[in-house]
């Protein structure tokens, strides 16, 4: 697993972003797949913890060797934690999510802007944050003569979006993102997802 | 491609409106909550209208698939990003003029000169160049049906082939691998002979569409289904595009679908039964649905 902090309010923007993506990247690269914290990443920013995004690979790595398995593992997760980090989480208010679309091939760029509001957090961009609450990704992949050429992230992401004093209202996002690998760099190719919004009704 | 649709879920609304009523007969604004399900998808396989050339060829388990003649031709365009699709069957007697070789049946075109040649000989007819060729053989359609677990196809009558132990009845019918052979090559039964087998091509692959989106969120079932097709076809298609195409392919809405046999005259030449195929016909769909993978006309004009 690896942590995706959350940044509350107050934090410094952009930098802030590039430093929890950098501390996910490392958290990957070092193999560190169970939960780890880092105290910089929430220093000063009291609040409740995110949860951990997991990834598990469940098929298609079998003929892999555990070295080549984590490898596409932190791969994987590279990818789908700088999604998760852009898209949902980082300083509040924020207008930045296309930053989000990084992740996609620029093909899935151009559908995924039309579709940002349920990709990303967009349309709480005035609240006060999100809190991861779930990041579960099952990865299952194409592998080819010994090489992983793509791969499907079956997510489960759960949030919780704070605003006021109002109860957290969750948010989920569940499906597929499609991933393949181009000049050695995974990215997401395509998406096949449904967004769950619990919308509180009412004053 | 890209789609977005909205929708309530309907047992949420009605247990939130209950909760929000309760005794009171008011709304109460704590206890309600409703959940909006709103799913988007797209792929980035390639902009605008793509064209593949599916070949099934009737060469036999053993022998290399572009041996054999192909017995079924199908041209079909993709536009992912509109979300639309179009398949023109090829009637495999079409007598039609095989660029260096004559005139021939085009199922000839396949063993005479390779994919490309079927390319060829489709290109003069549609006017469509395709993008990708695509060659299954029988053993490869056996194998690639019973892959994705059978498909289901939905029959206008009964049709039976006693060699593969077909014998389905008229409406939805699920089918195995060596099922998927006989319903593919049955033909004597049908009124109107190779023309109605190549309409059934056309359900078969349907049923394929339908069984790739009925399993699409299965974890590890496209990633199968695509290793599976690696090994049995013959394809310009490499592992990456093969992988996209299938995902994108996945989320196909089989009612954007249409599906259009060439019509033709049956004749004889040398003593064989060919078809003379209508090729004003075939232009005019070629012209129709180049651009965007879509018939504006119907079939027959």
């Amino acid at each position: 697993m690896v942590d995706v902090a959350a940044p509350g309010a107050g934090g410094g923007g952009s930098t802030l972003l590039r430093h929890l993506r950098a501390l996910v990247v490392a958290a990957l690269v070092a193999g560190s797949l169970s939960a780890c914290s880092d105290p910089e990443a929430t220093a000063g920013e009291p609040g409740p913890k995110d949860a951990a995004l997991e990834v598990r690979l469940t098929s298609g790595t079998e003929g892999l060797d555990t070295g080549a398995r984590s490898q596409v593992q932190n791969d994987l997760g590279d990818v789908l934690s700088e999604y998760v980090v852009d898209g949902f989480l980082g300083d509040y208010p924020r207008e930045d999510f296309v930053r989000s679309l990084d992740a996609f091939t620029a093909g899935a760029a151009r559908g995924a802007a039309r579709d940002i509001d349920l990709l990303t957090a967009a349309r709480f961009g005035r609240s006060d944050g999100l809190r991861a609450t779930r990041l579960l990704a099952e990865i299952s992949c194409l592998t080819v003569e010994g090489d992983v050429v793509g791969a499907t992230a079956h997510v489960d992401f759960r949030f919780e979006v704070a605003d006021g004093d109002a109860p957290p209202q969750p948010v989920t996002l569940r499906g597929r993102f499609l991933m393949d690998r181009e000049d050695g760099t995974w990215s997401i190719f395509g998406y096949d997802v449904v967004r769950d919004d619990a919308e509180r009704v009412g004053s | 491609m890209t789609r977005r649709r909205t929708r309530w879920s309907a047992p949420v609304l009605v247990l939130g409106l209950l909760l929000a009523v309760g005794l009171h007969g008011r709304p109460d604004a704590a206890s309600l909550s409703l959940v909006k399900v709103e799913p988007a998808q797209a792929v980035d396989f390639e902009s605008g209208a793509v064209w593949l050339l599916f070949l099934g060829s009737d060469a036999h388990a053993g022998t290399e698939v572009l041996e054999g003649r192909a017995d079924a031709i199908q041209l079909v365009g993709v536009d992912f990003d509109a979300g639309t699709a179009v398949a023109f069957g090829v009637p495999r007697d079409s007598w039609v003029e095989l660029e260096g070789h004559g005139t021939n049946r085009i199922n000839a075109g396949l063993p005479i000169g390779g994919t490309a040649l079927m390319a060829s000989a489709v290109q003069d007819l549609f006017g469509i160049s395709p993008d990708y060729v695509v060659t299954l053989g029988t053993d490869g359609l056996a194998k690639l049906v019973d892959g994705v677990g059978g498909i289901e196809i939905d029959t206008p009558r009964d049709v039976s082939e006693p060699d593969s132990g077909l014998d389905i009845r008229q409406g939805r019918n699920r089918i195995r691998g060596a099922e998927a052979v006989g319903f593919a090559r049955a033909r004597y039964d049908l009124p109107r002979g190779d023309f109605d087998r190549s309409a059934n091509h056309q359900e078969m692959m349907r049923g394929v569409v339908r069984q790739l989106a009925t399993h699409k969120d299965d974890v590890g079932f496209v990633e199968a289904a695509v290793l599976r097709a690696l090994g049995v076809l013959d394809t310009n298609l490499g592992a990456t595009e093969l992988y996209r195409l299938t995902q994108a392919v996945s989320q196909i809405d089989l009612t954007e679908v249409t599906t259009c046999v060439l019509s033709g005259t049956p004749g004889v030449v040398n003593g064989a039964s060919i078809v003379y195929v209508d090729r004003e016909q075939a232009a005019r769909l070629g012209r129709d649905a180049r651009d965007d993978a879509r018939l504006d006309a119907t079939c027959r004009g």
